[in-house]
């Protein structure tokens, strides 16, 4: 604190540095507005038929077959590398005994199906319930992989995706701890990714590429049984749109606060 | 006093503009938004086959298995459109298993059987016919 200036004083500064931080912030957001064009926007609203994005995806637990074509998909489409531990998507099998015990599998993400049982020890007659979760980013309204993201690396777009800046990105793994989900992961040395960064982190994009030219994610398209659904909900004759207001849905750990944009149907409360 | 202001000033001008850079709305992701945007799609829609193949995909759209994407066990076919690459081929008990085989979990009401007990080593496309409506007597999935 500079000599002769009193507590009161010091405070009186820092407070009018911060009224002018915050008409600075104002004005420099207003100005990228006005000179950048807005082009990823821009394509939204004019894709025929809808006015602008407001994506949502809808898994349906009870639909899932578990044969693993998603995540497949996914890996091919993005160049995902092959390893069964880095997924952008992947599929669990939950299998509930009468004991109320909860075994959880997912071999190789679930990228060659799965096996009769999870297990050795596991037979049929002890079973209660099985059934398979699909998982992917849930893109959050409230991410908290932004949050502590030291270099802005990963940010939200404007109609809500979560995406990384690899060019950016450190490799500091600080998002792959704070992603409550688990959707994110490390890319290993090899220059697997599209733009041929390696050491970086990666995560589910929804297919941003494909969403904004009007497709389906990857996923999605493969879906054999229609578990997984997308949409947006803009589109109010959309099938999303219309599971969203007819059916009861859940997301994960909603307690979170992280507002998931992936809505489950038939989602039980074994589920985490 | 206007020295340690001015300061201020420059410190919170550089956190505005990182916060414009790194925030919501900042121009700096707008361009790797684009980026992400740009990339090329490697699943296209089955109904860019029909061109090339209308007699496999008039079948396979009477056939139950009408909701399975091509590639899905022909892999992606961008570059094959393009005239680069094959599609895949693949006959073997496996593909068909990682939908039909009996796996805990699966719907019931979903069509599986073990496979070696139903078809020991055989392939299954010996009776079944993945694209056509009907085959050999057997149901056409």
């Amino acid at each position: 604190m500079p000599r002769g200036l009193s507590r009161r004083d010091f405070i009186k500064a820092g407070a009018g540095g911060l009224a002018l931080a915050s008409l600075g912030l104002g004005g420099f957001i207003a100005s990228a507005k006005e000179t950048s064009p807005d082009k990823a926007e821009a394509r939204i609203r004019n894709r025929p038929g809808e006015a602008d994005a407001d994506w949502a995806f809808v898994v349906d637990v009870d639909k899932c077959i578990g044969c693993g074509r998603c995540v497949l998909a996914c890996k091919l489409e993005n160049r995902v590398p092959l390893d069964p531990l880095l997924n952008r998507t992947w599929v669990e099998r939950y299998v509930v005994t009468r004991d109320r015990e909860v075994h959880i599998d997912s071999p190789g993400a679930g990228v060659n199906g799965f096996p009769r049982l999870p297990g050795a020890t596991l037979g049929e007659p002890q079973i209660l319930k099985a059934f398979f979760v699909p998982k992917l980013c849930n893109q959050c309204e409230n991410p908290p992989c932004v949050s502590v993201c030291p270099v802005n690396a990963t940010y939200k777009t404007r109609d809500g995706i979560i995406l990384i800046d690899q060019g950016r990105c450190i490799g500091c793994r600080y998002c792959i701890i704070a992603c409550p989900y688990g959707a994110r992961y490390f890319l290993p040395d090899a220059p697997v990714t599209p733009s041929g960064h390696a050491r970086v982190v990666d995560k589910c994009t929804w297919c941003y590429h494909r969403i904004t030219k009007g497709l389906n994610p990857a996923c999605v398209e493969a879906c054999p049984v229609g578990a997984r659904l997308f949409g947006n909900l803009r589109d109010d004759q959309g099938v999303v749109a219309g599971l969203l207001k007819e059916k009861a849905v859940n997301v994960l750990k909603p307690a979170l606060g992280t507002k998931p944009r992936v809505y489950y149907l038939g989602l039980g409360h074994w589920v985490q | 006093m206007v020295g340690f202001l001015g300061g201020m000033a420059l410190l919170i001008a550089i956190g505005a503009s990182w916060a414009g850079l790194g925030g919501l709305a900042g121009f700096y992701q707008e361009a790797n938004t684009e980026e992400w945007a740009n990339l090329a799609a490697k699943l296209v829609a089955p109904s860019q086959c029909q061109a090339c193949h209308p007699s496999t995909y008039a079948g396979w759209a009477a056939s139950g298995h009408r909701t399975v994407n091509c590639q899905n066990c022909h892999g992606p076919a961008a570059e094959h459109i393009q005239g680069r690459g094959k599609p895949l081929i693949e006959n073997s008990q496996e593909l068909c298993g990682f939908c039909h085989s009996k796996v805990t979990g699966r719907p019931a009401d979903f069509p599986q059987v073990g496979l070696t007990e139903h078809a020991g080593q055989s392939a299954c496309i010996t009776c079944h016919r993945p694209h056509g409506p009907q085959a050999a007597g057997l149901r056409g999935r």
